[in-house]
């Protein structure tokens, strides 16, 4: 196509003699040339030769210059094969019949060899522009395959990373609606190994592919510290600490974590630069906790606060949480779905069990209204649940390591102001995750582990009464309390043992809790009235189900609790 | 050299252009004009009124292609009487378009030197 010789060009002309000079002066400007005497012949030509340019008497025989034309533009598709009229007509009525036919431009009688070469030189220019332009398009289309292709294969990787967790849990709603392969939000939830669950909704910077990048450490840190047994605010730490580290200036993710804790009814809740988070109780007030907080990836890890709120969530009770992409959701009206809206509509809303479905509808009407969809829109709603007590089956493990540590003894001791920081749970089931079996039971483990030492520092150490949870009020006091004396902490210990032995059915596990407090009459934590513990002295019961015995020594300041376990494979 | 029935530059420059194809290119715009004129004198009597506006209208491009200006006014006016009036007021003969046709001839031969 750069040679001028592989131009090819179509002369449609009834007029031998003028045929004759046409054919001469197009071949004299270097280009190969190809003969139709009327417009059937033209179209015929055409098929046969594809040539680039078409040259078209308009009145000829059999058929005119004006249907040859239609007919042939029709055949050229997305391609550009520009026709010149040949013509002596000159009445403005038979040039624009010209151009409606498809015509590109005109020739008219006598010819002129300068004309002539300059009208096929600018029509050449464009051919070639018009290929580029097409050939730069399919050049694109195969790379957005290519591209789209390879965002498949990593999203399969970042799904395996970044999971839903337990968002199929039955109390949890959600809807996600990304934008491209990636969505910018990043929504986790994962039950805690010691009750409860826990739900991290993210809004990174951005959406698709470089917001995506950032949810996979955090999904990582996410299930990998709530399976340890870690708070949620050690979890913020490491997570902020990580996105401070990775994200660019500018980058950070607007986030909101919940602690959702069955069996005291209450949640604990961070919230870092997203929408006010709303809750409806069961009396159809809306309580909402906005942002107190940076976003997450933003502060260095010495000015980062996981302070994080305390509040009672009753059972029924429903709170919601969303990325801002919710603002650009219309409603019936066409008017964008405002957070005061959504807060009003959520007040007004009797049947709580209609709140997410039309939100749902929201999202439809809102995609429909706007193909290009703005924002990614994510929503959650949880439902407060009665406490789901022992986490149910135990999975089978595979016990093809053969090499763990099965028979041994550890022991820890923390004193003032580590009892007061360090949260040892995780230290201990990392240890007790040594024994390859016993990580099928690794929920028990936790659940025994934080009662026996929570139980040691309130109650052994701190001299917490935790009858005073009972009352609405009384949480707020019991944690002001709690905190007051943690920091008056001097000469107080925490002793933790671990002592675990196989045996040919699986194995035994002691625990044993000794605290340097006063002691405590065990009988007043409501040991024998199980259905009085319902709030406050849940711990005891809990453990007596689990574990095969638990006796509190001396003054109350020593317990032992013996978990047995069974191989579950040997069962069957 | 001029003549009464072609424009002298616009010859000239066929005959440039042509160089040795010029007495062929004379030879067959004579017998296709020949042609022309015979198929338009029987459509004319068998009133095929499109036709005939073909031809007239073809030979009076390719006479100005080749400069021949007074043959090819002499073919517009007769195309715009058959598109305006009818055919009918067309002579049937052709007699004003065959004299100046062979005058044309004349010149184009001696030109052409055939």
């Amino acid at each position: 196509m750069s040679e001028s010789q592989q131009l090819k060009i179509l002369i449609t002309e009834d007029n031998i003699a003028d045929c004759l000079i046409i054919n001469k002066l197009v071949k004299d400007q270097g280009y190969r040339t190809v003969i139709a005497h009327n417009g059937l012949e033209s179209i015929e030509s055409y098929k046969k030769e594809k040539p680039d340019i078409i040259l078209m008497d308009a009145l000829m025989p059999q058929m005119d210059g004006f249907e040859a034309a239609k007919r042939i533009k029709l055949l050229v598709g997305e391609d550009f094969v520009p026709i010149i009229f040949l013509t002596s007509l000159s009445d403005d009525i038979s040039l624009v019949s010209c151009l409606e036919a498809g015509g590109d431009d005109f020739l008219s009688k006598p010819y002129n060899s300068i004309v002539i070469a300059a009208k096929i030189n600018a029509f050449k220019r464009m051919v070639v522009l018009h290929r580029t332009v097409q050939e730069q398009r399919d050049e694109i289309t195969r790379r957005n395959e290519y591209l789209l292709q390879e965002q498949k294969i990593a999203k399969r990787v970042f799904d395996n990373v970044a999971h839903l967790g337990c968002l199929g849990a039955p109390n949890i709603k959600h809807l996600l609606s990304p934008m491209s392969v990636f969505n910018g939000d990043v929504l986790l939830a994962s039950k805690k190994p010691s009750g409860g669950m826990i739900v991290f909704l993210g809004d990174f910077t951005g959406h698709g592919l470089p917001a995506a990048i950032g949810a996979m450490p955090v999904a990582e840190i996410f299930y990998g510290m709530v399976a340890k047994g870690f708070g949620v605010e050690t979890i913020l730490e490491e997570i902020n600490k990580k996105l401070h580290i990775i994200l660019p200036v500018g980058f950070f993710c607007c986030a909101c974590i919940i602690d959702m804790d069955y069996s005291w009814q209450r949640i604990k809740l961070w919230n870092g630069g997203l929408m006010d988070v709303l809750l409806k109780d069961n009396e159809g007030q809306v309580l909402s906790y906005p942002s107190s907080h940076l976003p997450l990836g933003i502060l260095s890890p010495d000015k980062f606060s996981s302070e994080c709120v305390n509040s009672d969530m009753k059972v029924g009770e429903r709170i919601y949480l969303f990325s801002d992409g919710i603002v650009d959701l219309q409603d019936k009206q066409g008017n964008e779905f405002e957070l005061d809206g959504f807060a009003g509509f959520l007040f007004e809303n009797k049947n709580p069990d209609e709140i997410f479905e039309h939100v749902i509808d929201q999202d439809k009407l809102s995609g429909e209204a706007n193909a290009e969809s703005n924002d990614d829109v994510t929503f959650v709603e949880i439902t407060m649940v009665a406490d789901d007590v022992i986490a149910g089956k135990h999975e089978l493990v595979e016990s093809s390591e053969q090499h763990g540590a099965r028979d041994w003894v550890m022991s820890f001791e923390m004193f003032d102001h580590t009892i007061r920081d360090f949260n040892p749970i995780p230290l201990m089931l990392h240890v007790t995750m040594e024994v390859p079996e016993l990580r099928a039971f690794n929920n028990d483990v936790c659940m025994i582990l934080s009662e026996l030492i929570t139980n040691g520092v309130d109650h052994g150490i701190l001299g917490l009464d935790s009858n005073l949870k009972i009352t609405a009020n009384g949480f707020q006091e019991y944690y002001n309390l709690r905190n007051a004396r943690l920091n008056q902490l001097s000469g107080e210990s925490l002793h933790i043992s671990l002592r675990h032995k196989p045996n040919k059915f699986g194995g035994v596990l002691i625990i044993r809790v000794v605290d340097t407090g006063s002691g405590f009459d065990v009988r007043k934590l409501n040991v024998g009235f199980p259905e009085m513990s319902q709030l406050s002295g849940r711990g005891i019961p809990l453990l007596r189900t689990l574990c095969e015995s638990v006796v509190y020594e001396g003054s109350g300041n020593t317990v032992e609790a013996v978990f047995r376990w069974k191989n579950t494979q040997d069962d069957t | 050299m001029t003549f009464k029935q072609l424009e002298t530059a616009q010859i000239e420059e066929l005959q440039l252009m042509l160089e040795d194809e010029f007495p062929e290119f004379v030879r067959t715009f004579i017998s296709h004009s020949d042609n022309l004129i015979s198929l338009m004198k029987e459509q004319l009597s068998a009133q095929d009124n499109d036709a005939f506006i073909i031809g007239i209208h073809s030979l009076k491009g390719s006479c100005r292609n080749i400069g021949a200006e007074l043959l090819a006014n002499s073919c517009l006016e007769v195309e715009l009487l058959a598109r305006k009036e009818s055919i009918l007021s067309v002579d049937p003969e052709l007699l004003t378009i065959c004299q100046e046709f062979t005058e044309l001839k004349e010149t184009l031969s001696k030109l052409a030197r055939i």
